[in-house]
């Protein structure tokens, strides 16, 4: 069979098109809800540790319960035109992955920084967006290493601007961070449509 | 050296392969799904599916979700191999002579 190198090289073009819109489809299904979720926990849950410092430890305990269970839900759901023929493999990997990832943070930020200060709401953004960034770069998904650069960024100027003011440094990352996870959930479940 | 496969070659087939063989390795992708993503006619998709799972380079299996039948495919170990084949081909006819046998 004769083929001419354009012929080749139009060929493989059209199928690196294909591959690349099949592959952002299935993780923006994946991922666009869960983003929304935690945009929404951010969104209430660093107002409301704003307003009850003291029962700090038992909303961000309902919140990332609520997360959690949440995600691995819209995980399930969010898989009917592509399935994986063993998905519950996969996502009690990501579970387990973000779970053992979390106590760490939790150990650390025990150990680093003072509970109830601006520098454990910094710390533990800051922890979760490097997760972030670190899959983004492992899995080439560029989208998640500008959200968890940008995220990262508003945390280190709000630190920068409310460092003695812990309770409006967690009213910004509410506002600021949980509206950013919220917008660019949105923003890949309608590309994922 | 991997020479062209006649089956695959075919543009609809070629982006078939490369849809299924992209949703990852133990993926499978429902046919109104995939149809929609590469702009083919029921017809269409279903003549190259035929093609495609005669050569058993793809599988298909039908199963319901709630009460509607929904047809789900997936590329097989000898469709992935050939796919491989069929792409390392076409890089080799693209390549330019020196840098394939290192000659000047």
């Amino acid at each position: 069979m004769d083929v001419t190198p354009q012929e080749a090289k139009d060929l493989l073009g059209q199928t690196d098109t294909v591959a690349a819109l099949m592959r952002n489809h299935s993780l923006y299904r994946r991922i666009g809800p869960t983003l929304i979720l935690w945009g929404i926990i951010w969104l209430v849950c660093f107002p409301l540790t704003a307003l009850l410092p003291t029962q700090s430890g038992w909303i961000w305990l309902i919140g990332d319960a609520i997360g959690f269970t949440g995600s691995a839900f819209s995980m399930r759901r969010s898989n009917t035109s592509v399935r994986c023929k063993s998905p519950n493999v996969v996502r009690s990997r990501v579970l387990w992955f973000w779970a053992i990832f979390l106590a760490y943070g939790c150990y650390w930020m025990y150990l680093f920084a003072p509970a109830g200060s601006a520098r454990a709401v910094v710390f533990i953004v800051t922890l979760v967006m490097f997760a972030y960034v670190a899959i983004g770069l492992l899995a080439r998904m560029t989208f998640m290493i500008w959200l968890g650069t940008g995220v990262t960024l508003l945390a280190m100027i709000g630190f920068g601007l409310f460092q003695n003011q812990p309770h409006v440094l967690n009213v910004w990352m509410g506002v600021t961070g949980g509206l950013t996870l919220l917008a660019t959930g949105i923003f890949l479940t309608v590309r994922a449509r | 050296m991997p020479q062209i496969d006649e089956i695959i070659h075919q543009p609809v087939r070629l982006k078939i392969m490369a849809a299924l063989l992209a949703s990852g390795a133990d993926a499978e992708v429902e046919f109104t799904f995939l149809r929609g993503r590469l702009g083919c006619t029921d017809g269409n998709l279903g003549s190259h599916l035929d093609k495609l799972t005669s050569a058993r380079y793809v599988c298909a299996r039908k199963a319901f979700v709630g009460r509607k039948p929904v047809t789900y495919l997936s590329a097989t170990r000898t469709g992935r191999r050939a796919f491989e084949d069929h792409v390392t081909a076409l890089q080799d006819i693209i390549r330019p002579p020196d840098a394939s046998n290192g000659q000047l």
